[in-house]
């Protein structure tokens, strides 16, 4: 079966400093995979890589056996790979209702349209108040932005992100800064995503990602430590020392 | 379509908000302005270049309000569309729509080709480069005496009467219901744009043009079709004064039109549209007024009030407004800050 995602060989490095050292990565259609690691080693540079922000020194990505490694950012989103941010991304003066019915037209590709209204296709409509409803943003749903609750953001984060109906999902921190009560309303969302759906989840909340990932990727340095299923992970030596050896540390 | 009946419906409310329908606001300043035609007779040729001001500011407030792009040289594109107008005029074709539109394409047509230079970059260089094209762009029009006149303006400019019906006149009748119309037709256009699907994408791009991306939305592609519309509009503006004023001259592409038209903008509330059209009528009438009072020092004045209303007035006159009327509105409760 041809691997929703892959990596093969990626390598990033700026000047004499390695920060992707190597990496080769697969995963099946509606895997459950998860990316840890301690500070430092090169979480945020992968998925720049992935995303297209970043062009790797080398080596390749394929999604869904199709070589996107020269293809530009949103030529990657349109090809089904979505991601969400650590740092929030949204659109400070629009609505939730406004910024996933843009994403929603844009997915349809109808987002160039500049001589009708916004509600001429009752079908966007109708998806975007489906999409607010399930991720429980229906009641600010036309409330500014800027004006929402922070844990409210993260959602709308992931909401952006699913509005794209993606085939490969990449979640970058989704639970930071969150409050243990938004955190679990946060877990909801992510254990109902649709089966089908790869997913990667990038995070250092470990119990976040032991409960959802089916297989972890250890990467320390730039380079995979380790990789498999969450049990072996966690009996790993090695996991342990990079992980009680990060903390000692600070 | 075969789809499936949806047990739950998206409220109307959403249609509602979506749909941005006319306000009852919106359609007694449209009257006004018409009525001001009988209203103030006497001010019509100076209402007549308020509205040219406003439909110059509300292209510029299409592309800095609504997709955040920076411009200090949008003048280039009122000049060249002043000088399409006056040089068809001038060599015997003086019918005034078309110069319109012949001014419109080939402002458009010339964003169009420097879009490609201006989007890339950060706002600073954004200010430089469209800054330096309308410089170039001046200078350009200062050399080739034989084509523009020059530093004298262009002469014998020859508009005839519109619809081949009404003639220009001295007391600027004409000229005001020309310009309104026009303005007012710009403005049904743009307020189109700005609520359609590629108007929400545009205001996505100011808001975070990196998550647009993230979208699937090629960002540059979409300023290039706002610019080149922008700079199209800027040209009928630029068209609209030669054809009222039967002349041209090389102000039209200097620092001063573009920089005014910015203050307008902000002065009357970016990215409200309105905002542009009130703010350029407001500048226009605070200069005149300021002259009067004090003549040597009316741009001390001038001064203090921009600096005014970025301080105390943020969001514009309309930005303050509404938030006067909604305050009185809801009764005098305790005086909050509103967060910015």
């Amino acid at each position: 079966m041809t691997p929703a995602l892959e990596m093969r060989r990626l390598t990033k490095s700026f000047g004499g400093l390695v920060v992707t050292n190597n990496v080769s990565l697969s995963l099946a259609p509606g895997e459950r995979h998860a990316l840890i690691g301690p500070n430092g080693a090169g979480k945020t540079t992968l998925v720049n890589l992935l995303t297209g922000v970043l062009a790797p020194s080398s080596g390749e990505i394929l999604l869904h056996g199709e070589h996107i490694t020269e293809k530009r950012p949103y030529l990657r989103a349109r090809l089904g790979l979505a991601r969400t941010f650590q740092v929030n991304q949204l659109f400070p003066l629009l609505t939730p209702l406004e910024a996933v019915v843009m994403a929603i037209l844009q997915r349809r590709g109808i987002a160039t349209r500049w001589w009708s209204g916004l509600t001429r296709d009752r079908a966007v409509l109708d998806e975007a108040w489906a999409l607010l409803e399930r991720l429980g943003l229906g009641d600010c749903r036309h409330e500014p932005t800027r004006e929402l609750p922070y844990g409210r953001q993260r959602l709308l984060e992931i909401a952006l992100a699913l509005a794209l109906q993606p085939r490969v999902l990449l979640l970058d921190e989704p639970a930071a800064g969150v409050s243990e009560t938004e955190g679990r309303d946060l877990f909801t969302t992510l254990a109902a995503l649709p089966p089908e759906v790869t997913v990667l989840l990038i995070d250092h909340d470990m119990d976040l990602v032991f409960r959802f990932a089916e297989r972890i990727t250890v990467l320390v340095g730039g380079a995979v430590l380790v990789q498999g299923p969450p049990q072996q992970i966690a009996a790993d030596p090695r996991v342990r020392e990079v992980y009680l050896g990060a903390e000692s540390h600070g | 379509m075969i789809v499936e009946a949806k047990s739950a419906a998206p409220p109307t409310e959403d249609e509602r908000r979506l749909r941005a329908p006319w306000r009852s606001v919106e359609i007694a300043f449209w009257v006004l302005a018409a009525a001001a035609y009988l209203l103030l007779p006497h001010q019509l040729p100076l209402l007549a270049q308020a509205a040219i001001g406003g439909l110059f500011a509300l292209s510029v407030d299409l592309l800095l309000g609504i997709a955040g792009v920076m411009s200090l040289g949008h003048a280039a594109f009122f000049g060249i569309g002043g000088y399409v107008a006056g040089l068809l005029a001038q060599s015997g074709w003086g019918e005034p729509l078309s110069g319109l539109v012949a001014a419109g394409l080939v402002a458009g047509g010339c964003g169009f080709l420097s879009s490609f230079l201006v989007l890339r970059g950060s706002d600073l260089t954004r200010l430089m480069v469209t800054l330096g094209i309308s410089l170039l762009v001046m200078e350009a029009a200062n050399r080739m005496t034989w084509l523009t006149g020059g530093s004298d303006g262009l002469q014998g400019i020859d508009v005839w009467p519109i619809f081949g019906v009404w003639e220009f006149d001295l007391y600027g009748r004409t000229a005001y219901v020309y310009a309104l119309g026009v303005l007012f037709a710009c403005f049904l256009l743009v307020r189109r744009v700005v609520h359609s699907p590629f108007g929400l994408t545009l205001r996505g791009i100011k808001g975070n043009p990196r998550r647009m991306s993230a979208l699937g939305t090629p960002v540059g592609r979409r300023l290039v079709g706002v610019y080149t519309l922008a700079a199209a509009l800027a040209g009928i503006a630029g068209a609209l004064l030669t054809q009222t004023t039967q002349f041209v001259s090389l102000d039209v592409f200097g620092f001063d039109k573009s920089s005014e038209a910015l203050l307008a903008v902000v002065l009357g509330g970016a990215g409200t549209l309105y905002g542009a059209i009130v703010g350029a009528l407001m500048l226009m009438e605070l200069e005149t007024l300021l002259a009067r009072i004090t003549p040597e020092y009316w741009q001390f004045w001038i001064g203090i009030a921009f600096m005014a209303q970025a301080l105390y007035a943020r969001g514009g006159i309309l930005g303050f407004t509404v938030r006067l009327w909604t305050r009185l509105r809801r009764g005098v409760a305790a005086p909050s800050r509103t967060a910015p």
